[in-house]
């Protein structure tokens, strides 16, 4: 635990079990975990750690077997129904709606929002501009490439500017052109307020962080992070 | 050599996946449903013509009858044994010659005296002497008296005879007496027997005769000859029954044809056998109606052979293409195991051949139940429910081969898939959009042909069978406009998208993926379009046919049905329980031209409740023309002309008292085909031909109800009513039952596709819903509402539906009008075609398409509820 302002996020003891194989799967181990305004987490870990998990059971779409959640002092079962505004995702599954095309899918959680038509189409060019997605705009995701599409996806997470974003590998299909971009998007983020829950290998976003967190086997074990 | 594991599990592997098996088996059913279907209708509507020939001939006379006509009569004693030898004889050489002949039974020979009469104290009564083989055990015996003949109890309480008594017979060869032995019910007042058909003709009154025929004295064959010299001998050779095998009826046939032909022959052993005996001039005449029968039932057969080609050609291609969907979709649901056989090296062709394996249980369960099925269906909705079993064994062969046929094309499909992903799998380039736009410009192409076909068919003025194109041509008409439908659709979608964008997210999210979706989806909606086009064109031309003949015959019946009555019939009583009229009908001709005319006399009181009246036959309703018609004994007939021209003023031949025309109509009940009517009051008509008029008349009674009902009553009520002529009667003409027949099952095919296509759209949604969920449950992150969600759904979901339905309702309905007209069996006949929108079929789909909609949707919803996301995610 840390100290310091009252945190943006804080999950309190979350355990999760699995009972599908022959032997119960412990995802979580009692997972503590905060993340303040305007700051950058990363959750780094072996594969099978439950970093993952843990973003799923933060979203509800696993549910912990025990634990709390509170999000600005509020405590709530999990962030499932907080609006894209505040807490936004971007997915190892990408889940883009592949009928759309890129532009659209931004646009998305802005038409769902009901924001007006002039509003929307300067925050998505923004957003498109922002990532180098302006050129492939009018393309469905399957004629794009897989990094593009998780820029995509990413550009959808922030186009709503969210308090909080939750993103799981946002940078693994990226070269390193693409992720300085992808950086200097969620360092604007994190400027204008925005925080950062990244599940991630790779050591260019961990470097990026203002701290990380290590997962082993379902338990955090923190240390204090870096800074970029 | 050692078999691989995978291929000696192969044969029951399917059965893993029970949905994928299901499929399989599914398509083949249909493949080989739709293979033995049309032998099995064909046969079937064969049996029923056979069966309803018979039932109106009977056995007797479907049988074989040769009547020897001798031009002299014996006349020595030598020469009447000879007589009786020929009878006796010929009955025994015919006997020979059709024992063991399968549906033949045992002939009998009649030898027919001519009119004479019976004497006795004093009395006497007109009798016809006859003999005939088992007629003793053919009759009601009511007093027994040993030896002697058997008289009717009409010429015994005529005569005033008992058994024991004598009379005297006076025939047209002399006078014998005869002791009375029994006495039996007069046949004519008995319950009627097929065994006395052959002689209906002597034994009930003939309309156009005044008296009802002697009734027979019964014989013995010595006796015969004693009695009238003059008998003439008939010999029947009666069919074992009324519901016969048509290849036994076939074969009875040419028994029947070969006895003909020697009969006739000297040189042939019968024939000469025959004159031997007969030895003076004769001529045999042979009749049967059998081959009357079988020509009726060939013919109907025949008028149905092409529709139905066309209709087990669709039902076929249906199959085919369920066939290849089960192939698509096994290979999809086995992606992992095909890519990870691929990567181990397996060819296309041998997973596709491994597949075919496996189908091979599934595929002949399926033809089994396919088999039944059409058995089950021919039975139950067929024109005769007997089709033999050994009938439907006998097509084995025929449906083993459609399921091998099943299996090749499974195998085909399965290697097609297992291709595209073997392409996919080493990334190989993708073939471009040539194929679907060389299909669809093939399908243009062939659209246009069907087109110009379409405008071809006719059958009016032809008794030829149907020609298929009347099916064919319509389907590819229909086929080609859904096609356009489909582009039309996808053309339009982004437009849709586009304004629904800032009005409903969900509608927006559903008109995106309908626009943007993969080519399956679109061509689903054009199968679904065109089965519902079937469909609707199947129902729609078959229910416009039989609505137009249908009023075709009431008009020319008049009603329901019509009864001749003799001649000034006593008015009918007021409190009948069914609605009837007299009218008058004459039969002549227009003053000064060669143009026949029917003159309608009619009891206005009583004519339009029971006439059958379309309002299209006139401008103004039958309650205001009627009232028009006066009667007067001298003075112009008032009377209303239908199918003259406006203004014409006809007036009749013989007759110089003018008509005057109160009010007109295109068509009136009674109309004749070609010929215009008059109609009048009846005892204008019967002033017609009191003033000098001509024509041939004759009197009827029009009803509607039962006709046994109504002829019961009507005899109990004092008029004596001849048998009906019904409507149904009319309508029973091959080529309108054919093309009924055919265009309904059309239609039910019709359905059954849209059943199939509405289902396999509505899964192939679900499975590419079930796809996306993790883009649905991003959806939901973003906040749209559950209620837009559903709504995005019905709205994809239905939308497909409704463009399809719309399709197919549209180009059913309008290559439907295009072709019903042409298919008007009597042009002549009033009224014109008539066009039934199928309002309740209609209502129906449009009702299915509704449900599945919302079923679909309400489910993707559920399902997407219930998804573990957080699973699929880690994936």
């Amino acid at each position: 635990m840390r100290n310091g302002p009252e945190p943006l996020l804080a999950a309190r003891g979350l355990r999760k079990t699995f009972h599908g194989g022959a032997e119960p799967v412990h995802a979580l181990r009692g997972v503590s975990l905060e993340v303040a305004p305007e700051e950058v987490v990363a959750i780094v870990g072996p594969s099978g750690s439950g970093k993952t998990t843990l973003l799923m059971a933060l979203l509800g779409w696993d549910t912990p077997d025990e634990g709390e959640v509170v999000w600005r002092g509020r405590a709530l079962p999990h962030l499932g129904s907080l609006g894209w505004d505040e807490v936004a995702v971007a997915g190892q599954r990408l889940g883009l709606v592949e009928e759309l095309t890129v532009e659209e899918n931004v646009e998305l959680p802005l038409t769902i929002a009901g924001v007006e038509p002039h509003e929307r189409a300067e925050r998505v060019t923004q957003a498109l501009e922002a990532l180098a997605l302006d050129s492939i705009a009018d393309r469905v995701p399957a004629a794009t490439s897989l990094g593009e599409q998780q820029r995509t996806a990413l550009a959808r997470g922030l186009v709503r500017s969210p308090r909080l974003l939750l993103a799981d590998e946002p940078t693994s299909h990226q070269d390193a052109e693409r992720k300085r971009l992808l950086f200097r998007r969620l360092d604007d983020h994190r400027s204008l307020g925005g925080s950062c829950l990244v599940a991630t290998h790779d050591p260019d976003t961990l470097a990026f962080c203002d701290r990380i967190v290590r997962m082993e086997s379902g338990a955090l074990d923190e240390r204090a992070g870096t800074a970029s | 050599m050692r078999v691989p594991l995978l291929w000696r599990l192969a044969p029951g592997v399917l059965f893993r996946f029970p949905r994928s098996a299901a499929a399989v088996a599914f398509s083949a059913g249909v493949v080989v449903l739709a293979t033995i279907l049309g032998p099995l209708f064909l046969a079937s509507s064969e049996r029923a013509s056979l069966q309803a020939g018979m039932e109106l001939t009977g056995p007797w006379e479907a049988g074989l009858q040769i009547v020897w006509r001798a031009y002299e009569y014996p006349d020595t004693p030598e020469e009447e044994r000879r007589h009786l030898e020929l009878a006796e004889e010929g009955r025994r050489l015919l006997a020979e010659r059709v024992a063991g002949v399968p549906g033949l039974a045992a002939p009998t020979v009649t030898l027919l005296g001519g009119d004479g009469t019976a004497r006795a104290s004093g009395r006497e009564a007109a009798a016809r002497v006859v003999y005939r083989t088992r007629a003793y055990e053919n009759v009601t015996v009511v007093e027994e008296g040993g030896e002697g003949v058997w008289i009717a109890d009409l010429t015994a309480r005529a005569l005033r005879v008992e058994p024991g008594d004598t009379m005297t017979l006076t025939t047209p060869s002399g006078i014998y007496e005869a002791r009375v032995g029994t006495i039996y019910r007069n046949l004519r007042d008995d319950e009627p027997r097929e065994f006395w058909s052959p002689l209906t003709d002597w034994i009930y009154k003939q309309p156009e005769s005044d008296a009802p025929p002697a009734p027979f004295v019964l014989v013995d064959l010595e006796t015969v000859m004693d009695a009238d010299r003059t008998a003439q001998i008939r010999w029947n050779i009666p069919l074992a029954g009324s519901d016969l095998a048509p290849e036994v009826l076939r074969r009875a046939a040419r028994e029947f044809r070969d006895i003909s032909r020697d009969v006739g022959r000297e040189r042939a052993e019968l024939g000469a056998a025959l004159r031997d005996l007969g030895g003076f001039a004769f001529e045999p005449a042979v009749s049967t109606l059998l081959g009357g029968v079988l020509g009726t039932a060939r013919d109907r057969l025949e008028a149905s052979k092409a529709p139905t080609g066309v209709v087990a050609a669709a039902v076929r291609l249906l199959g085919a293409g369920l066939v290849v969907a089960a192939g698509l979709s096994l290979a999809a649901r086995r992606r992992s195991e095909v890519r990870a056989l691929i990567a181990r090296g397996a060819s296309p062709a041998s997973l596709a051949l491994r597949f075919a394996v496996e189908g091979v249980a599934p595929v002949f369960l399926g033809g089994a139940a396919g088999v039944a099925l059409g058995y089950a269906g021919v039975r139950l909705a067929g024109a005769s429910g007997a089709v033999e079993w050994s009938y439907v064994a006998g097509l084995a062969d025929e449906a083993a081969l459609a399921a091998v046929a099943t299996l090749a094309l499974l195998a085909v499909a399965t290697g097609i898939a297992v291709a595209r992903e073997e392409r996919s799998f080493r990334a190989r380039p993708a073939r471009g959009r040539f194929v679907p736009l060389a299909a669809a410009a093939v399908v243009a192409a062939g659209g246009v042909v069907a087109y110009r076909a379409l405008e071809s068919i006719s059958v009016a003025e032809s008794d030829e069978p149907l020609a298929g194109s009347i099916l064919l041509a319509p389907i590819g008409v229909i086929a080609a406009a859904a096609l356009a439908g489909g582009v039309a659709l996808r053309l339009l979608l982004p437009f849709v998208a586009a304004s629904a964008r800032e009005r409903s997210t969900g509608v927006f999210l559903a008109a995106k993926r309908l626009a943007a979706g993969s080519g399956m989806t679109h061509t689903l909606v054009i199968v679904c379009g065109t089965a519902l086009g079937v469909m609707f064109f199947g129902v729609t031309v078959a229910s416009s046919v039989h609505r137009t003949a249908t009023a075709k015959a009431k008009t020319f019946v008049g009603s329901d049905f019509s009864f001749g009555v003799t001649p000034n019939p006593p008015p009918l009583p007021p409190d009948l329980p069914f609605p009837a009229t007299h009218v008058t009908k004459i039969q002549t001709y227009l003053e000064g031209s060669a143009q026949p005319v029917t003159v309608l006399g009619i009891e206005p009181d009583t004519f339009a409740a029971a006439a059958f009246w379309d309002d299209e036959f006139a401008d103004e309703p039958l309650d205001e023309l009627l009232p028009r018609l006066r009667e007067a004994d001298e003075g112009p007939f008032t009377a209303l002309a239908a199918g003259f021209g406006e203004g014409a003023a006809p007036s009749l031949v013989g007759t110089d008292v003018p008509i005057e025309v109160v009010g007109r109509a295109d068509a009136f009940p009674g109309m004749i085909e070609g010929q215009p009517l008059i109609a009048m009051t009846r005892e204008s008509a019967r002033r017609v031909l009191a003033t000098g008029g001509s024509g041939i008349r004759s009197d009827l009674i029009w009803a509607k109800g039962d006709p046994e009902e109504v002829q019961e009553t009507l005899l109990a009520a004092g008029q004596v009513a001849f048998e009906p002529l019904t409507v149904d009667e009319v309508l029973d003409s091959p080529t309108i039952q054919s093309l009924v027949w055919s265009l309904g099952l059309l239609g039910a095919v019709g359905a059954l596709a849209s059943a199939t296509a509405v289902a396999g759209l509505s899964l192939y949604l679900q499975a590419r819903h079930t796809a996306a969920q993790v883009a649905a449950a991003m959806t939901r992150r973003m906040g749209l509402p559950r209620r837009a969600e559903l709504l995005s759904w019905v709205t994809e979901i239905g939308g497909a539906g409704v463009a399809s339905f719309a399709v197919g309702a549209a180009t059913g309905l309008v290559t439907a009008s295009l072709v019903h007209d042409r298919l008007d069996v009597q042009p002549d006949l009033e009224p014109a075609p008539i066009f039934v929108v199928p309002v309740a079929v209609a209502a129906l789909a449009g009702l299915a398409v509704a449900a599945v909609t919302a079923l679909t949707a309400r489910r993707l919803q559920k399902r997407m509820d219930r998804a573990a996301i957080g699973e699929i995610m880690r994936v």
